[in-house]
């Protein structure tokens, strides 16, 4: 069972790129908005994305975490509240699924800025701007591992990019080798 | 998500500085088995039912 969610709305939809993507807000426990974003692929995909609002304007937005001070002022190791994001995420992931029971569901684990720093982490930064097995990509990885059961859901890993797929298995169309060639069309336009 | 490049020098030399290395790759998908995806969960959790 799904633990504690953070209550969350939809806002509309942005057609700021030739993907339709929803859009859901959310506040957390320590009063920071969090945008979601769902993005509609081919083949019933869709991608998962999040960031705080005020890093909105950022480049590095799917990346940047809470800073220690802000933990610090706010009395939290923040382990709970990014609990409750995650599950926030969860949610709007199931009831997409509820929905459309074809939907497959997929993120590419952000990397860390020391992730990116190729004096730190030189042996995995690829060229086309992914990161492999990105700290992100193991914890959210793992997340998913506990609730979508194999039964119904194929877990398909592509850890050389930090991507993840969580397939409806009535979805019988997409085809791993459809699977690679979406991550590796998706990574060269928004990696 | 940031894309490192090798940049060399004039003559071919790099400095330790400029010199940013970089992986060409392709990005293999790998189907978890059930066992797979058991090996790290924790039992204190259920699979949603759905």
């Amino acid at each position: 069972m799904l633990g504690r969610t953070f209550s969350y709305k939809n806002v509309g939809s942005s057609n700021e790129t030739d993907v339709k993507t929803d859009l859901y807000t959310f506040k957390c426990n320590f009063n920071q908005h969090y945008i979601i974003e769902v993005e509609n692929h081919a083949y019933n995909i869709f991608i998962i994305k999040f960031f705080k609002k005020n890093h909105k304007l950022s480049k590095r937005r799917y990346s940047l975490v809470n800073s220690k001070s802000f933990l610090r002022r706010n009395k939290t190791n923040g382990s709970k509240n990014f609990l409750m994001v995650l599950n926030t995420v969860m949610k709007i992931i199931l009831d997409t699924y509820q929905v459309n029971r074809y939907s497959c569901f997929g993120f590419i684990g952000a990397p860390t800025k020391r992730e990116l720093d190729s004096e730190n982490n030189e042996e995995n930064i690829n060229e086309d701007g992914t990161v492999a097995n990105t700290k992100r990509f193991n914890i959210y990885g793992l997340y998913v591992k506990r609730y979508f059961s194999p039964s119904d859901f194929e877990h398909i890993e592509l850890p050389t990019s930090s991507g993840y797929l969580i397939k409806s298995k009535e979805n019988i169309h997409l085809t791993t080798p459809l699977i690679e060639e979406f991550f590796k069309n998706y990574i060269n336009l928004h990696c | 998500m940031g894309t490192y490049k090798k940049n060399i020098g004039i003559k071919g030399v790099s400095s330790s500085k400029t010199q940013q290395v970089s992986k060409q790759i392709q990005h293999r998908a790998r189907v978890l088995s059930t066992a797979d995806v058991e090996a790290n969960r924790s039992r204190a959790y259920t699979y949603l039912s759905l």
